[in-house]
């Protein structure tokens, strides 16, 4: 797959992403209007360190009208960035709107609305900007395309070194600690299997073993699938185990990048 | 704490990578109501659950929405741990975020409650059966 055709791939996962996400944040509006707990007038205390023009933009953005117009934008870029063939300034200009809207949004959550997946977002959306911005150019594809591989390596194998630092996770019982007493509200059959101590060792192994590997996955020819097979395992566990359902969609919009660099 | 609330809104750019990399200290958010002259009745413990469907997998707003609400919880514990003051606190923005969500949490109770009170514990997740230690009681706020 060539550079071009690797981003556009991307592109349209990602749009996907952006699409569910957008209409999770839209049927939310009670808890982020001004009768919900995430209030506007509540949060904007937040920005009180901004300067008056940020504020004054922030109160225009954010506030619930703003919040409720901020997201129907995002769903209509979103959705013409699906249809959209190819890249350019339309799509340059679609994807400023969504990697704008994405750090506004996270910026009215507290800096983060689900951890990772916003972040996940942000920095593909922000390559695929900065690719479409530059559609002629090969070293900008090549350049977008090594940050999302970046990205993309650092979130398991960083994540993977810190659980191999980490003695209840050598130890095996870190996964069944953290299934029964977190607080995603787990369900019991999850509780129950992992409260068996060779499941909850093996399986936490498992999970370090492939985390910390993941890098070799650019390197391994012909087992690209196997690693992307794995992988969205890993993340359907995640759902199953913590409800982290966004988690599979802002990563499989990055896989793609294993695709092209593994040849 | 102005300069590091600022910083935390963008920590979307800047994401740490490490998913779940230790056990430790987890909170519990517990509320109580009353009714005006009789005092305050029991603890109530919020307890985060959603259902896990094949709908929610693509889009799960309550899901969501809840582990929103957990962050915010653990968001205020960290808070409390680098407080200066209790004043400090009960004036944060995550205090009264908490504030509220308890608030939302009581408005269909019939009868309607006059007050109500929250307090946040914690408990470590590897010690589960040392039980939950109190970091914050708070004021009595009007429902």
């Amino acid at each position: 797959m060539s550079a071009r055709m690797t981003l556009l791939l991307i592109e349209k996962l990602f749009a996907l992403a952006a699409i569910l996400q957008t209409l999770e944040w839209m049927s939310l509006r009670p808890a982020w209007s001004e009768s919900g707990v995430f209030r506007w007038s509540l949060l904007r205390d937040d920005f009180r360190t901004f300067p008056a023009f940020l504020r004054g933009f922030f109160d225009a953005v954010l506030s619930e009208r703003g919040f409720a117009h901020l997201l129907r934008l995002r769903l209509a870029c979103a959705i013409l960035l699906v249809l959209t063939p190819g890249m350019g300034p339309f799509v340059a200009l679609l994807l400023f709107v969504v990697s704008t809207s994405t750090l506004l949004i996270s910026m009215r959550w507290r800096g983060s609305f689900n951890g990772g997946s916003d972040s996940m977002t942000f920095h593909v959306s922000l390559a695929l900007f900065f690719a479409a911005v530059f559609a002629k150019s090969q070293t900008v594809a090549l350049g977008s395309l090594g940050y999302i591989a970046f990205h993309l390596t650092l979130s398991f194998f960083v994540s993977g070194v810190a659980k191999l630092a980490s003695p209840a996770w050598r130890s095996g019982h870190a996964l069944r600690q953290l299934v029964t007493t977190s607080n995603y509200g787990p369900p019991a059959i999850f509780a129950r299997l992992l409260s068996q101590p060779a499941l909850s060792f093996l399986l936490g192994w498992l999970i370090i073993v492939f985390e910390c590997a993941f890098p070799f996955a650019f390197f391994m020819e012909g087992s690209v699938m196997m690693i992307i097979v794995t992988a969205l395992f890993f993340h359907i566990l995640n759902y199953c185990l913590f409800g982290l359902n966004r988690f599979f969609f802002a990563w499989l919009a990055a896989y793609p990048v294993l695709f092209f660099f593994n040849r | 704490m102005g300069s590091k609330t600022t910083l935390s809104l963008f920590r979307s750019l800047l994401p740490s990578w490490k998913f779940f990399d230790d056990v430790g200290y987890i909170p519990r958010l517990y509320y109580r109501i009353s009714f005006g002259g009789q005092g305050f009745g029991y603890w109530n413990e919020w307890t985060p659950r959603y259902d896990r469907t094949l709908f929610s997998f693509f889009v799960n707003p309550e899901g969501n929405l809840t582990l929103a609400y957990v962050t915010l919880l653990e968001n205020l514990m960290l808070e409390i741990k680098d407080a200066e003051s209790a004043e400090a606190v009960s004036t944060s923005t995550s205090y009264r975020l908490v504030e509220e969500f308890v608030r939302q949490l009581i408005k269909d109770v019939q009868p309607r409650p006059m007050m109500f009170q929250f307090r946040l514990s914690v408990v470590h997740q590897a010690k589960p059966q040392a039980g939950a230690t109190d970091i914050l009681v708070s004021g009595e706020h009007e429902a």
